[in-house]
């Protein structure tokens, strides 16, 4: 499991994920404020009662009070759907000293612990290129419950980040095939041109779903300088090559393009309330989870 | 500073070599980056890019060639140091045969060596001394050396020999090696010589110290064994001389014994005026083998008492003349008969073949060349133009002759060569094996009228004049007549059983093919020795023999050396003969500037370098290990 250890899981049992909008159709653990239902444990309010009710529900002290039959309501409790979506286009092992795509999948591992810990299902899907009629995604089994999590360290192990970043027709691909949307966390590295990715999540959010960004940077991608002052430039994922010598303006001029970059995701995240976070892969993955994603309110102290 | 190996200065070009390997490998390494959405508003500069910049691991790996090349190249700086250092001493003494004359009890080498051994014993511990022998040449017993004990122990091995001398080039030798290294030193000499019979400037002379031992005249010695005997004579028509000479300055009897095979053939009482010499005939020999001369007299030096020469047994020997002219064929035959032991055989050209010559042959060719090779001395005369050995350039007539030498056997005794009748004759291509007899000349060119040369481990003459008819027995060309029976001495071959006579101090070279393969060497002393090379060194007198299994052979030596028997030589200048002393000098505090070579330094630092970065790299490793 890497740096996930027990120690570490620990400080997940603290966490969960923050929800505003998602929910299941099944019951769940997780209550759902200002929505009732007429069972359960945490009483919510009163209602006339209505043919139907459970009689066991009529409060007959407020009958008493009221001269009218009221019955009991509670807080509603439903199961949240999670999906993780996690980029592995090749962008995400480059440059290979900054490991994004382990960063990531520890990233996947400590959300997902959070997420199977409240007894919530999870999704783990690997966007991916197409491959001969497949779609461009990989779906881990459904995990249930906590003592199914060990499935999924094991199964992102075996991914390597590889291929072109076909993000947008993914993440459509899999809402078109999916009935019950939920709460989705989309890890990648983003590194496409901006109308890709925001017709990608504006699709998500019009499917129903609460989405969640987390944008994965290296530090070599933030200070190239560590990575080289001159040399030949190779993209990974469409092969082109530049020649670049990295001087103080050339420096300027990638740090302006990146930080664009970042700023207009940040803002298309915050115009359309989707929950926003960026991590870098030189912090610790521990600060990440307990500082940064509960600062970005990704995530929440019980 | 310098270096002492500039040849490897080339292996610089590996430090090339190194920055076309960064440079090869800055353009071929890519740098893998996640996406080119931001690099694509940064101006790509190639050029800049592919230019070569030094990073710290080509800094580390040309410092540690550079040190690997430094150390091959041999650097080194100067150094002045101060050392004490001996003088150096060479000594030259001579052991020729003058050496061995008696003074007194002792012989005069042993005077000479005794000298040199105090003088040896005399030089300081940390002096150098070199010991050079000279006889007929001058051999390096000792180079250099700090080791006394050593001279002293090589002068004691030392012996006189019975050769001549060549102290000229001894001293010579030593003063080369005194001057070698750019160090003075002293040079000794230990002889019985007097200083004016070197050929030494007197500048020379001066740098010398010279000790001159002997004193006595008193030697009587066989001055010289003619004996006259040509191939085509018997021993009983053979004639000897001895020469008997008193070399002392005073008058000395003695007794000459001659002895045929150990038979005495003569023993005559003389006695000689001081510094004559008288000779004696003997003739009437009975029989062919070994004639020995000898003296009985009281005198210094015995070893120019006794001469050796071999008495020869008259052989038949065929001359097979090749030619088609009658005139010639009658005229050889007229010769032939008047030769005793002389056969001969008359072929024509048509009728020829290699196969009808034996080795001991001679064979003429008259205006014939075989295509074939023939296995015999042969003289050819006036070969037709067209022939394989010595194509015809062009034809002369009246042909004066301008040159020739005298010195070979060919032309022994004759005096008026230029008389030769020469009315036609051939330039001929001379081959590279001959040597020019006669000659005449053209405007350009030498023509080459008689040569002789060795062909194949045969000898051959070449006329390219033509012997025409009457010329050879008319009573006006005596001198063609002479020259065709000399040419016929020349080519008769040497009977391979008749002992060779070489003076002492010469080389006796070892016949083709006989080789010094199992050869082995018995002295006069009756030492044997195995032969190492081709050459025979022959430095006593007396019956050397050579067996092996290619070969069998025996030496008569000879010391006919007047200047060697003369053993009382006097300085013909007036200035008296003088022991020159040279006093002990102190060892030498010498100041000099050395070269110190340090490019084993520069291997250790390389070696350093190397263990430094391995450090490093197992630092690094454990550290990312850990981390």
């Amino acid at each position: 499991m890497g740096v996930i250890d027990s120690t570490f899981l620990r400080q997940l049992d603290r966490l969960r994920v923050r929800v505003r909008t998602a929910r299941g159709l099944r019951p769940g653990e997780t209550q759902i404020p200002r929505s009732t239902q007429a069972w359960g444990i945490e009483f919510e309010s009163y209602k006339e009662y209505t043919p139907g009710d459970d009689f066991r529900y009529v409060d007959w002290n407020a009958v008493g009070r009221l001269n009218q039959l009221v019955v009991r309501t509670f807080t509603a409790e439903r199961e949240i759907p999670y999906y993780l979506f996690l980029d592995s286009s090749a962008s995400m092992g480059a440059p290979v000293m900054d490991q994004k795509f382990t960063f990531a999948s520890d990233l996947a591992t400590a959300l997902g612990y959070v997420v199977v810990n409240n007894n919530d299902p999870l999704r783990l899907v690997v966007l991916t290129a197409p491959d001969k009629g497949h779609p461009p995604f990989r779906v881990a089994p459904v995990l249930r419950h906590r003592s199914h999590f060990s499935r999924l360290p094991a199964f992102l192990a075996t991914l390597v980040p590889q291929g072109k970043t076909y993000l947008r027709e993914a993440l459509r691909a899999y809402a078109e095939q999916t009935r019950e949307p939920g709460v989705a966390f989309v890890i990648s590295d983003f590194l496409l041109e901006a109308p890709v990715y925001e017709e990608a999540l504006l699709l998500m959010k019009a499917r129903g779903y609460e989405v969640k960004v987390i944008r994965v940077l290296g530090a070599a991608e933030l200070s190239p300088e560590k990575l080289f002052r001159r040399g030949k430039l190779y993209d990974v994922e469409d092969g082109r090559e530049r020649w670049i010598s990295l001087s103080k303006a050339h420096l300027q001029q990638y740090q302006g393009a990146l930080q664009a970059h970042l700023t207009a995701l940040q803002q298309f995240c915050h115009q359309h309330q989707i929950l926003y976070a960026q991590v870098s892969t030189d912090t610790n993955l521990t600060t990440v989870v307990s500082e940064e994603l509960t600062r970005a309110g990704l995530l929440a102290f019980r | 500073m310098g270096i002492l190996n500039p040849a490897a200065l080339p292996l610089l070009a590996v430090l090339g070599i190194l920055v076309l390997i960064y440079l090869r490998e800055r353009w071929r390494t890519r740098i893998e980056v996640p996406s080119m959405l931001f690099w694509s508003l940064v101006k790509e500069d190639k050029a800049r890019v592919r230019r070569f910049t030094p990073s710290l691991l080509f800094l580390l790996q040309a410092l540690l060639l550079a040190l690997l090349i430094g150390g091959v190249l041999h650097p080194f700086r100067s150094q002045i140091v101060t050392e004490t250092r001996g003088n150096r001493h060479i000594l030259v003494i001579d052991t020729s045969a003058s050496m061995q004359a008696r003074e007194g009890r002792t012989q005069r080498f042993d005077l000479a060596r005794d000298q040199a051994k105090k003088v040896v014993q005399s030089f300081n511990v940390l002096d150098e001394v070199m010991l050079i022998s000279v006889s007929t040449r001058p051999l390096v017993v000792s180079g250099l050396t700090k080791d006394h004990l050593l001279i002293l122990h090589l002068l004691e091995t030392l012996k006189p020999v019975d050769t001549g001398t060549n102290l000229d080039l001894g001293i010579e030798l030593a003063l080369a090696q005194r001057d070698r290294e750019g160090r003075q030193g002293q040079i000794y000499v230990f002889t019985d010589q007097p200083t004016n019979v070197l050929n030494l400037s007197a500048d020379k002379l001066k740098e010398l110290a010279y000790y001159r031992v002997g004193k006595t005249d008193d030697n009587v010695g066989v001055a010289a064994l003619h004996l006259h005997q040509n191939p085509f004579q018997s021993y009983s028509q053979a004639q000897a001389y001895v020469v008997v000479r008193n070399y002392a300055a005073r008058p000395k009897t003695g007794i000459l014994t001659v002895r045929l095979n150990e038979k005495q053939m003569l023993r005559r009482e003389f006695t000689l005026p001081a510094r004559e010499a008288t000779s004696f005939s003997v003739k009437g020999f009975e029989g062919p083998g070994k004639l020995i001369a000898q003296i009985e007299t009281d005198d210094a030096l015995r070893i120019d008492n006794q001469a050796l020469a071999w008495l020869a047994e008259l052989r038949d020997r065929r001359l097979v003349l090749v030619s088609g002219v009658k005139g010639l064929q009658e005229e050889i035959t007229r010769v032939s008969e008047a030769i005793p032991g002389l056969i001969l055989t008359v072929l024509t050209p048509e009728r020829f073949s290699p196969a009808e010559v034996r080795p001991q042959d001679v064979v003429l060719f008259h205006q014939f060349v075989p295509s074939a090779t023939v296995s015999a001395n042969s003289l050819y005369v006036f070969p037709q133009p067209q022939n394989p050995l010595f194509p015809a350039v062009a034809e002369a007539e009246d042909v004066s002759i301008l040159d020739w030498r005298e010195e070979h056997e060919m032309l022994r005794n004759l005096h008026y060569v230029d008389a030769l009748p020469l009315k036609k004759a051939r330039v001929l291509a001379l081959p590279s094996w001959a040597q020019v007899l006669i000659s005449s000349r053209t405007k350009t060119s030498e023509v080459p009228l008689a040569f002789t040369g060795e062909k194949d481990g045969h000898r051959v003459a070449c006329f390219a004049f033509d012997l025409g008819k009457g010329n050879l027995t008319n009573s006006d060309n005596m001198t063609l007549l002479l020259l065709f029976l000399n040419t016929m001495r020349w080519l008769s071959p040497a009977d391979p059983t008749t002992p060779t006579l070489v003076p002492t101090g010469e080389a006796f070279f070892l016949p083709p093919g006989a080789g010094p393969d199992s050869l082995r060497l018995l002295s006069p002393q009756g030492e044997e020795q195995k032969i190492e090379t081709d050459v025979v060194e022959i430095d006593r007198v007396g019956e050397y023999r050579l067996t092996g299994s290619r070969y069998r052979g025996t030496l008569y030596a000879n010391l006919f050396d007047e200047p060697e028997s003369d053993i009382g030589r006097r300085e013909e200048n007036s200035q008296p003969v003088t022991m020159t002393q040279v006093a002990a000098k102190a060892p030498q505090e010498l100041t000099q500037s050395v070269p110190v070579e340090f490019g084993r330094t520069l291997y250790y630092g390389a070696v350093s370098l190397i263990l430094l970065e391995w450090l490093y790299s197992l630092w690094r490793y454990y550290r990312t290990s850990r981390a």
